[in-house]
């Protein structure tokens, strides 16, 4: 038993010999380029979460870097696409009072345009892009803005805001020659006189039909909804006047109070009915128009390394 | 003399309308800012009556959920003409051209109040 013993434990002694020594691993020093391609990275595949903490990173420890604003800005754009909205204008409204030959200055104004618009306020969006009218001469960054403020109005339009249809030509027509095809202008302006060539329906006519239950709905093409309505005004108006006509004039009184009621609801159903149409065909147009318009334009400037990024407008947001 | 009858809807009316230990009993919730007596009849409807017709409604926000909200956005008379207006066309043209949500398995149609009155509020706030 001794001897098995030390037979086994000789056996393991040999085995642990034989085991081979871990490598030795070198030390990582993350330089610069290392840490911002790094953080480039997680954006481009749109690990925006990652980018957002990588960046920042590369601001702490390289804030004498030449592409500190250009990282600070990219936090901006990453918390921008995570829906973070309020960090991401804290950065870009930081970013846009920069000196005014910084170009990301310009492109925290047309980003802080795009949040705005995102958070459904595009009467500040439209302000603040035409601040960016007001800083620079550019053609090229004039021209996104052009077209920016041009969908802006094209979407306005949608909900018949009046002369939204003639701003957003008035945008558009501003376009420079050397970007039209960029953002397809021809095929926008196009759209546009199409559109402001529609048979609307008309409300007032809607309203005066709707005199007739129902008449409203029809004048609309809503049959059923027209139905549904003659038959249940007619119904409520019968019944009014039969509850009357036999001494009940309480009854009479609350029935005719509901048949007011859904008398009025089919006129308002019928003015509603004819706006909602005109809308309905003015959402269709556009959503068909953005399905055929491409991304308006990468900018091709390069921030930090080699390969450009990507800061286009797109539409829609 | 009113005649039995009449008597009989005008205690109903009464009671639907000034009943909130009705609608509010045991669950300690505020009338809500509208409505006053029309709050009540919707709430009461909610509670009481819809509880056991069951979730029958195939639009979202649900016809009494609509009606509640117009009145508390628009007022009073211009809700009631708005939720007529829904009882009207529910389940109707509108799930022709309207947006499809599905909950539980189940398909709605969304309706909301601002798809119903964007005409005349817009023009409102600009005018202003």
């Amino acid at each position: 038993m001794n001897r098995l013993c030390q037979i086994i434990l000789g056996c393991i002694i040999i085995c642990i010999l034989q085991v081979p020594p871990r490598p030795y691993a070198a030390d990582l020093i993350i330089n610069s380029d290392m840490q911002y391609d790094y953080a480039m990275a997680c954006f481009e595949s749109h690990d925006f979460s990652t980018a957002v903490v990588e960046f920042k990173r590369f601001v702490y420890f390289f804030p004498e870097d030449d592409r500190h604003y250009s990282a600070r800005f990219l936090v901006g754009v990453s918390l921008f696409s995570l829906d973070r909205l309020a960090e991401a204008a804290e950065v870009f409204q930081r970013m846009s009072s920069l000196p005014g030959d910084n170009p990301l200055a310009l492109e925290a104004h047309i980003m802080l345009g795009k949040l705005y618009l995102k958070q459904g306020e595009s009467a500040l969006a439209e302000a603040q892009l035409r601040n960016v009218l007001m800083l620079t001469r550019d053609p090229a960054i004039q021209d996104r803005v052009y077209a920016a403020l041009g969908w802006i109005y094209l979407e306005k339009s949608q909900a018949l805001e009046s002369g939204a249809l003639k701003s957003a030509k008035s945008w558009f027509g501003k376009i420079s020659p050397d970007s039209q095809k960029l953002f397809s202008k021809s095929d926008i302006l196009d759209t546009i006189h199409h559109m402001e060539n529609f048979k609307d329906k008309n409300p007032i006519l809607a309203g005066i039909a709707g005199i007739v239950p129902g008449g409203g709905f029809a004048y609309t093409g809503r049959i059923h909804d027209a139905v549904v309505a003659f038959f249940v005004n007619t119904a409520l108006i019968l019944a009014s006047c039969r509850s009357f006509e036999t001494d009940n004039p309480i009854l009479g009184s609350i029935v005719g109070i509901v048949a007011s009621g859904f008398y009025s609801g089919s006129i308002y159903g019928g003015i509603s009915s004819a706006y909602k149409y005109n809308s309905a065909q003015r959402r269709q147009v556009i959503e068909t128009l953005k399905q055929a318009v491409p991304v308006a334009g990468p900018d091709s400037e390069p921030w930090g390394r080699s390969h450009g990024l990507l800061l286009s407008l797109r539409f829609p947001f | 003399m009113l005649p039995r009858i009449s008597c009989r809807i005008l205690i109903l009316v009464v009671i639907a309308v000034l009943s909130p230990v009705l609608i509010h009993a045991g669950d300690g919730r505020d009338a809500g800012p509208s409505k006053g007596a029309l709050g009540n009849i919707i709430a009461m409807y909610q509670k009481h009556i819809s509880v056991v017709d069951g979730d029958r409604c195939s639009m979202v926000p649900s016809c009494s959920e609509y009606a509640s909200q117009a009145v508390d956005k628009h007022g009073i008379l211009m809700g009631c003409i708005m939720a007529c207006d829904r009882l009207l066309r529910c389940g109707g043209d509108d799930t022709n051209t309207a947006e499809i949500l599905y909950r539980n398995s189940r398909k709605y149609f969304l309706d909301p109040v601002e798809a119903n009155d964007f005409w005349w509020v817009s023009r409102n706030h600009a005018n202003q």
